[in-house]
């Protein structure tokens, strides 16, 4: 083979290597890429810290003849989506559904969310569910009576 | 693999030269390379996205938390805020750094929402990354951010 030749054979030699080196770079770049995480999910902390802020303080019943609240206790006459809407702001992210499952009784947070994003569950992109589920006393009037408050969160 | 004749084609040291000059550029591929990745890997090691995020969403659930305690409440976030400026807007808690100023030339923006109580007022503020720690107050029903 004369130099020219050399050359030409040198260069078309080089051709792949180029390429594999190329692939191989890309790869690793992709890969340390793909591992860097820039964002860290809370959906589940802030749901139950809303259940709590909820449950402690917009339905709680309060004596106010000693001045004193009583979580746990579910103020009847609280419990409906108005009260709940008036005592905590409206979240873009969140929205909940309270059931008194022994009254049959709803109350929600952030309803149109909640009913938007519910049948997006599970689903990828979609929304998340957390369910909880509270041994609670209803203040009807002077009676406590003993119900179960369900509580379902959706979060986007 | 031989393909050199001496009699037709390059001789010894010819071919010496070429292997020679061969490596060189080889080489001088792989540091162009390495340099390269290793700038990369240095950058990302740089970036404070996460941090960022991480802050917006820890001090944004600590708000929250707050709200839904009883009583008076007085907590120092823990976290090391010190290359950052928290500001405190309605609802949101937006985090960047002091070199980007003001929120409108940081990109992207990291903040995340919290939830104000209706029956209570929020003091907002901006924290800046002078001091060390955050101190977020709850005295009655006015909840106040400030530097400690």
């Amino acid at each position: 083979m004369n130099k020219k030749g050399l050359i030409t054979f040198n260069i078309i030699n080089f051709i792949p290597k180029i390429i594999f080196l190329a692939v191989v770079v890309l790869t690793i770049v992709f890969m340390v890429r793909g591992f860097v995480r820039t964002d860290v999910d809370i959906s589940a902390s802030e749901s139950y810290v809303l259940v709590n802020r909820i449950i402690y303080s917009s339905i709680a019943y309060h004596d106010e003849s000693i001045n004193r609240t009583y979580p746990g206790i579910v103020d009847l006459i609280k419990f409906n989506s108005e009260r709940i809407g008036s005592t905590i702001a409206a979240a873009d992210n969140l929205g909940a559904k309270l059931d008194l499952v022994g009254r049959r009784m709803t109350a929600y947070y952030n309803k149109d969310f909640y009913e938007q994003y519910y049948p997006q569950r599970g689903i990828k992109g979609g929304s998340k569910e957390i369910k909880t589920k509270f041994y609670v006393l209803v203040r009807d009037g002077e009676t406590s009576v003993p119900d179960t408050l369900e509580v379902s969160v959706i979060s986007r | 693999m031989n393909f050199f004749n001496e009699k037709r084609g390059l001789g010894k040291k010819a071919q010496v030269e070429h292997e020679f000059y061969y490596i060189i550029a080889q080489m001088f591929l792989i540091v162009l390379i390495a340099v390269a990745l290793f700038t990369f890997i240095d950058d990302v090691a740089d970036q404070t996205l996460f941090e960022k995020n991480y802050l917006s969403k820890d001090i944004a659930l600590i708000v929250n938390s707050i709200y839904a305690s009883p009583g008076d409440v007085s907590y120092t976030y823990p976290g090391d805020i010190k290359n950052f400026i928290i500001d405190f807007k309605p609802g949101q808690v937006y985090v960047y750094e002091e070199f980007e100023q003001y929120e409108e030339l940081a990109y992207p923006k990291c903040f995340y929402s919290f939830l104000e109580g209706s029956n209570m007022v929020f003091e907002y503020a901006v924290v800046s990354a002078d001091q060390s720690q955050l101190k977020i107050n709850k005295l009655g029903n006015i909840v106040g951010v400030e530097n400690e």
